[in-house]
């Protein structure tokens, strides 16, 4: 499990 | 009683810069498999492949948004579920897998109950452990516990009222109480997570020892972290006069009426000053509110790994948002985008110090620089959104990650300790143990970890307080 801070965090890390 | 000056009231805890993330609904969506996000605060969760490429395989996403929806809905009034989310840990080492890692953490009770609750629910026993890992996380101060949240906006609601009244007030009294009340339950929660943090090494970090450490009372858990010298004497003194003050005011009604014979503005403004700065030092030393020294502060290699991933973030975010604006600052041959970076000791909201990737001889563009200055309020925002999930990801505990950051940047002992609200000695201990606490994380966000070089006796000026003390 990990925790994102924001979106672009999220969906960069997985480009909306 | 009156009292007519003007009040400048200033506060330790910045509320724009605090990570807060109030409580909010789940949402589950499928972005490649399931994503939780949390309220409305654009914080999220997610599980991402660990270990070797060869051990993955497609049933990683097995787990269903559905079912995960449902789960998270179901379970959250389940006397048995609760108790499972109390003992899961609050981090796991970035190369074990979740589920490998809490079968072993968990009590063999905890274990039994998600076993039955798997026979008895449509969920199977890893999703359930899963969740409850999610609820866990989700339930540290900072993150979604609401207590921070009260605790501002109490604090501005009394400083407003001290400014607009020339008295003190019934209003003022039950203000201020209130504001008491609501810094004790911060600092006493944040005091425990402390003591267990510090005192307990994570596979003692059960249920039963937080209520062991609960049990032992305020006035103990404080004098242990002044013993272990996380908290400096002065800063503990404040605490003790925080909680003497609550305790007054709550078991003796003649003080409470008279606010305990404050008779000024000033005064009870000198109180809230003292006592939010005391809120302060347990939000730094439990590793709730470090982003921003650690922007101010950190090394080199670190901040330029931060600034470049929330350079990245802001770019993907205005290529959403901002998509005119993006292509301009694109077009302009004085900037590269990637390469920009800036001084944060330098700068101000809205008047960054940028230090690569522009160039500025010559230029007198009004438009085009308030754009550049808007993309790094965003990249500003990103940065510290990095550094907190860089301190949540690794291996060290928040209050260590900082101190690790900062002792890579060659600050003196003395200046770490005074921006990590801490005792130089404590410092110096803490250097000794990160070189083998952290993991190939930390070493590839540093490039060398500090570990102990040449002795440090203490000065002569030193011992001669000592000696006077």
């Amino acid at each position: 499990l990990r925790r994102f801070e924001n979106k672009a965090q999220l969906l960069r890390h997985i480009i909306w | 009683m009156c009292d007519d000056t003007d009040l400048d009231i200033s506060f330790t805890i910045d509320s724009d810069s605090v990570s807060l993330s109030p409580i909010g609904e789940y949402q589950v969506l499928d972005l490649e498999g399931p994503v939780v996000i949390v309220g409305d605060a654009d914080a999220s969760y997610r599980v991402v492949p660990t270990g070797d490429e060869s051990e993955q395989s497609e049933d990683l996403r097995e787990l269903s948004v559905d079912e995960i929806r449902t789960a998270l809905n179901e379970l959250s009034d389940d006397d048995d579920f609760q108790s499972i989310i109390d003992n899961c840990p609050t981090n796991t080492p970035l190369v074990y897998d979740d589920i490998d890692y809490l079968t072993r953490h968990l009590p063999t009770t905890s274990l039994q109950k998600c076993q039955e609750l798997s026979e008895n629910t449509p969920f199977k026993k890893e999703l359930l452990l899963q969740v409850a890992y999610v609820e866990r996380q989700n339930s540290l101060v900072g993150h979604s516990d609401n207590v921070l949240e009260y605790y501002l906006e109490q604090r501005d609601e009394i400083a407003e009222k001290l400014r607009s009244s020339d008295e003190i007030d019934n209003e003022i009294e039950r203000s201020f109480f209130s504001y008491l009340l609501l810094a004790s339950a911060l600092i006493e929660e944040l005091t425990t997570e402390t003591v267990l943090n510090e005192l307990f090494r994570e596979e003692a970090r059960l249920d039963s020892i937080t209520e062991h450490v609960r049990s032992m009372g305020h006035a103990k858990r404080l004098q242990t972290l002044c013993d272990i010298q996380i908290l400096t004497g002065g800063d503990h003194g404040s605490l003790v006069d925080v909680k003497d003050r609550r305790n007054n005011l709550v078991h003796d009604a003649q003080k409470r009426a008279g606010l305990n014979e404050l008779e000024s503005r000033r005064e009870v403004a000198e109180i809230l000053e003292k006592t939010d700065q005391c809120a302060s030092v347990l939000l730094t030393i439990s590793g709730k509110n470090i982003e921003s020294v650690i922007a101010r502060r950190g090394c080199s290699p670190y901040i330029d790994h931060a600034q470049s991933e929330a350079i990245a973030d802001t770019i993907a975010t205005w290529e959403r948002e901002h998509e005119d604006h993006l292509k301009t600052l694109e077009s302009c041959d004085r900037a590269s985008l990637e390469e920009l970076r800036w001084d944060v000791e330098e700068s101000s909201s809205g008047n960054y110090d940028v230090t690569d990737g522009f160039e500025f001889d010559g230029f007198d563009d009004e438009e085009l620089y308030g754009i550049l200055m808007d993309f790094l309020e965003g990249a500003e925002e990103a940065f510290l959104d990095r550094i907190d999930a860089d301190a949540n990801e690794s291996n060290l505990d928040r209050f260590d990650f900082a101190l690790m950051i900062l002792l890579c940047g060659e600050h003196s002992y003395e200046e770490i300790a005074r921006w990590l609200d801490t005792d130089e000695k404590y410092v110096q201990r803490k250097e000794n143990v990160i070189a083998w606490r952290a993991s190939k994380f930390e070493k590839e966000l540093v490039e060398e970890i500090p570990r102990p070089e040449d002795p440090t006796w203490p000065s002569k000026a030193a011992e001669d307080e000592e000696d006077t003390s």
